[in-house]
């Protein structure tokens, strides 16, 4: 099969299944149950230019067919993954896209200028969608002229393909996929999470310490399908697909909808292998049609 | 650690919603306190695995102990013998061994008792050395593996919060009165968050260490998810399943109020007066 149409700018996937950001830590610790080179890359946990701890308890809750998060992304910073987890990386072989959150264009150039060139890094992912998050986040990412300085100052930055991640907490998901193009991203990623809320009807408390948290699951597949059939018709650039992929069919149809690749998330929780799962058997359906990968994409029949 | 298929080879039920499962599968290389995720062939409602101390693990055979509590655990009650399920593991650090002339305090609560009977089992103390357990309840139908506890121990006090079986009040009550008594090198507590807290204040008090198994609701059991943060004394969070779940419990803040899915700890108890919902803290995202 070839791979030749799987391209984030100058990155050539081997394939189109990623493990996603928030759902894979490090991916070293995916590495410990199959060899993550295989992979068609691994999208690490957000990056902030300090460590952050994230938010108080209770972290998560589980709703109908899908689970509510509100991590407050926690991670090790910018630098520790520099030094302690990306050497690591590069030794097993990943393909490393490293997702990184800033909450103004500025922090976007300095994560971007950070990373540029660092051994065994091959793209970023810049998280402009995460909900909550007082500045930046939700309202830098839903405004498409905030969007796309935010993408263009990371451009500016890093010569590293670009991958702009869109929330689903809008009217127009063409419009913010065009403003990432046009700040230079060479692919977005369609969907993060999209905010809910639960209560426990017996303490009539939020279920989560932060009130608000992301969905995510099997449960938002159809949005995220249908906000990639939509922004891969608006944009011309790739659009990875991301929301409730668990089995291989889930990849089929998010590429069939315009995904070029998918990234796997909450499935990983259930099982840590439920990437390379994925990836298996989307090869053998592949092998079976006698089909390439590309011929998957936007291949959906509409009348 | 792997995700393996097993199937129920055995399931009894106890009073109080509890359920002892043996599953048979293959030999998984455990130490007591660790724990493995649980998943059966459901669909995706409910979603994501639950955890369980091992409360035994003999050759293929792995045993735990199950509360009905939320629909996870329900439909696990539920088993029947020859149902396939997704197991993975063994996850999370072990409990200290204990050295063949340590004496032993083990303190306890409800399904927190599984890795207790493990402990109890595998680590049987030579002259010299002891295990004393206090095993604690709501009521008499809150002590599953009683029987099998007091056989692997040297001793156990019952006690119960309504006093339907041994003596009547707290765990941590008796573990005080216990601990003022004999002289112990080690406690080592698993139970609601209450009952750790208590036993870690009263052997830090009585100048002993303490282990704890720590519970936290949880998705994924191996570090990726960061849904199961526990407040720690050196700043920021512990990981229940990847710090934990046993850890030495100075490390914990015990003050901060650990909410753990209401189901699991305060199933009968209602809020008197509705509360207004805390504000999203600003600043603080979710990812």
């Amino acid at each position: 099969m070839t791979a030749s149409r799987l391209r984030i700018g100058a990155l050539a996937l081997r394939n189109p299944v990623l493990a996603a950001s928030g759902t894979c830590g490090y991916g070293l610790e995916l590495a410990r149950y199959f060899d993550v080179a295989v992979l068609g890359g691994i999208c690490t946990k957000g990056l902030s230019l300090e460590p952050r701890a994230g938010n108080p308890p209770p972290r998560i809750c589980e709703t109908p067919a899908g689970m509510l998060n509100a991590i407050g992304l926690a991670n090790v910073g910018v630098d520790a993954f520099l030094k302690t987890k990306l050497p690591e990386l590069r030794t097993a072989g990943a393909t490393v896209i490293a997702n990184v959150l800033g909450t103004s264009s500025e922090e976007f150039a300095k994560l971007a200028r950070r990373l540029d060139g660092a051994p065994g890094l091959h793209a970023l992912e810049l998280n402009l969608s995460c909900p909550n998050v007082k500045e930046g986040g939700l309202r830098l990412g839903t405004d498409p002229g905030r969007l796309k300085e935010a993408v263009a100052a990371a451009r500016s930055a890093t010569k590293l393909p670009l991958v702009a991640k869109l929330s689903p907490e809008t009217a127009d998901i063409g419009a913010l996929a065009r403003a990432a193009a046009a700040g230079g991203a060479d692919a977005v990623s369609v969907m993060n999470t999209i905010r809910g809320m639960s209560i426990d009807v017996r303490t009539r408390r939020p279920r989560l310490g932060n009130t608000l948290g992301g969905l995510s699951g099997p449960a938002i597949r159809p949005i995220a399908v249908r906000l990639v059939f939509e922004a891969s018709r608006a944009a011309s650039i790739p659009v990875i697909g991301v929301g409730g992929v668990m089995r291989w069919e889930d990849a089929v149809e998010m590429m069939l909808a315009g995904a070029t690749a998918v990234q796997v998330g909450t499935a990983s929780f259930l099982n840590p292998r439920a990437a390379l799962d994925v990836l298996e058997g989307l090869d053998a359906y592949c092998r079976a049609q006698k089909l390439r990968y590309d011929e998957l994409i936007g291949a959906v029949q509409v009348d | 650690m792997k995700v393996v298929a097993f199937h129920v080879a055995h399931r009894k039920a106890l009073p109080g919603g509890y359920s002892v499962l043996r599953l048979n599968g293959e030999a998984l290389e455990a130490e007591p306190g660790q724990f493995v995720m649980l998943r059966g062939d459901w669909g995706f409602s409910p979603l994501l695995p639950r955890p369980f101390s091992l409360a035994a693990v003999e050759g293929p055979d792995v045993t735990l102990l199950v509360k009905a509590v939320g629909e996870g655990s329900r439909r696990l009650a539920a088993l029947q013998r020859g149902d396939q399920l997704q197991v993975h593991g063994p996850l999370g650090t072990a409990f200290r061994r204990p050295r063949r002339d340590e004496r032993v305090l083990l303190v306890g609560g409800g399904v927190g008792i599984a890795p207790l009977h493990f402990l109890a089992r595998a680590c049987r103390p030579a002259v010299g050395g002891s295990l004393v357990v206090v095993y604690g309840g709501r009521s008499r139908r809150d002590l599953p593996l009683a029987a099998e506890i007091a056989a692997a121990a040297e001793s156990v006090t019952y006690i119960t919060e309504d006093g339907s079986a041994g003596e009547h009040g707290l765990a941590s009550e008796a573990m005080i009165d216990l601990l003022a008594r004999g002289s112990f090198d080690r406690v080592v507590a698993c139970g609601p968050w209450p009952m750790m807290a208590a036993a870690a204040q009263a052997a830090a008090a009585a100048g002993v260490p303490c282990e704890v198994s720590l519970e936290s609701m949880m998705a994924c059991g191996y570090g990726i998810c960061l849904g199961c943060a526990v407040p720690a004394s050196a700043g920021g969070y512990l990981y229940a399943c990847s710090d934990g779940p046993v850890v030495d419990a100075s490390r914990v803040i015990w003050t901060a109020e650990q909410q753990l899915p209401s189901a699991s700890l305060k199933p009968d108890r209602p809020a008197r007066t509705p509360r207004v919902p805390r504000r999203t803290r600003k600043g603080e995202g979710t990812a």
